[in-house]
């Protein structure tokens, strides 16, 4: 049986600042940091990250892998979540690489249910690496500027869930995907994922990209083919799968 | 602190001794060895070259006198979000040198060596590949 500590919050700033504080302090990997809000939740690059009491935030800190491995946590993290929702009777899916999506029927679109960061911090070997997964559950109403592309668990089934019942469900999935080959993980985030054969346009940090989404390589990154054919590999970028041609 | 520990059939005498802050040393067998530990709380071994300088100096020092390398190179693949040191500053041991993502993961790439930044080799959001020159120390 492997070690897990659950520490409870009512308010943290954030559940990945404190996780890196906590392993600093010598907290034994699988120690999770659960707050039920957080005043400063972020998501990838610090931004904003919606976090009001009823939703399920919470750090990981994770025990250390090799760096070559590195990708397999933020993969592994979203597969753990949509597996545990399906249970719930919620079809969840992945968007590249891990956000976490359900199709509206109503709107016709995919609106956003979750989110996950992994930080890690690297010398030459892994030293820290936490994952936070932030997840609409309880959560009634949203502000209107995130009305068009957030929902939650409470508004899709209609009725509050169990958070500690989701966390303990995810932390068990969790472990065992990542007791799984690369390979293995690879084939269980296809069958999770909605990015492939759409058409998508990508933010890099210093291009545009429009194109189709058709594969992953064996580390995850997403291999997208452009209009003129050329196929590109994608590790980083905000992808936008309501692009449409305006000719 | 002392302990026995037996390894293949060998015991050894271990004695321990915190001789002040950020510095141990470890004795085994009567023989010393020395270590002082880095912003993640790894113990680092100092080498005995290194021990004459010891006794004089600060904290901060130590680290300064620690092996060092002078190239601080990328751990992973990813693109540089953000870069935290300057040209001519003095860096220690665990500074956080650059933020990489790769994989929406986030990735605080710190020093493992000591010295003054000579020559910072990236820009942000620039793509860097596993073992690429970041930032090199004089």
């Amino acid at each position: 049986m492997i070690f897990m500590e659950i520490l409870f919050y009512q308010n943290l700033s954030s559940t990945n600042l404190e996780a890196k504080k906590m392993v600093k302090k010598r907290f034994l990997p699988w120690t999770v940091i659960w707050a039920n809000s957080q005043s400063k939740g972020y998501g990838k690059e610090k931004r904003f990250w919606f976090s009001p009491p009823g939703g399920l935030y919470f750090s990981i800190i994770l025990p250390k892998i090799s760096l070559s491995n590195l990708q397999i946590l933020t993969l592994a993290s979203g597969i753990a979540v949509i597996k545990v929702f399906a249970r719930f009777k919620i079809k969840a899916n992945l968007k590249w690489p891990n956000d976490i999506m359900i199709f509206e029927k109503k709107s016709k679109k995919f609106k956003k249910i979750g989110g996950i960061l992994v930080e890690n911090v690297i010398g030459k070997d892994l030293k820290i690496s936490v994952v936070g997964i932030g997840l609409n559950t309880n959560i009634k109403k949203f502000p209107k500027g995130l009305q068009e592309s957030a929902t939650s668990l409470q508004i899709e089934l209609k009725k509050k869930v169990d958070n500690e019942r989701i966390l303990k469900s995810i932390l068990k999935e969790l472990k065992k995907i990542l007791k799984m080959n690369n390979g293995k993980i690879m084939v269980e985030y296809k069958n999770c994922q909605n990015t492939l054969g759409k058409k998508i346009k990508i933010f890099t940090k210093d291009k545009i990209f429009l194109g189709t989404a058709f594969n992953f390589d064996r580390r995850g990154y997403l291999l997208v083919k452009l209009e003129k054919g050329q196929v590109v590999k994608i590790l980083e970028g905000d992808l936008n799968y309501e692009f449409q041609r305006r000719n | 602190m002392r302990t026995k520990i037996k390894i293949k059939d060998k015991f050894y005498e271990i004695e321990i001794f915190e001789i002040r802050e950020n510095l141990i040393k470890v004795k085994i067998d009567n023989e010393d060895y020395f270590f002082t530990q880095n912003n993640s709380q790894e113990l680092i071994f100092i080498e005995k070259k290194d021990l004459p300088f010891l006794e004089k100096k600060e904290e901060k020092e130590i680290l300064y006198t620690l092996p060092r390398e002078k190239e601080i190179k990328s751990p992973i693949t990813g693109v540089i979000s953000k870069i935290y040191v300057k040209e001519g500053e003095e860096i220690g041991v665990g500074k956080t040198v650059a933020t990489l993502i790769a994989m929406k993961m986030e990735n605080e790439i710190i020093s493992e060596s000591a010295g003054k930044v000579k020559e910072i080799k990236v820009k942000e959001n620039q793509f860097v590949n596993t073992g690429q020159v970041l930032a090199v120390l004089e």
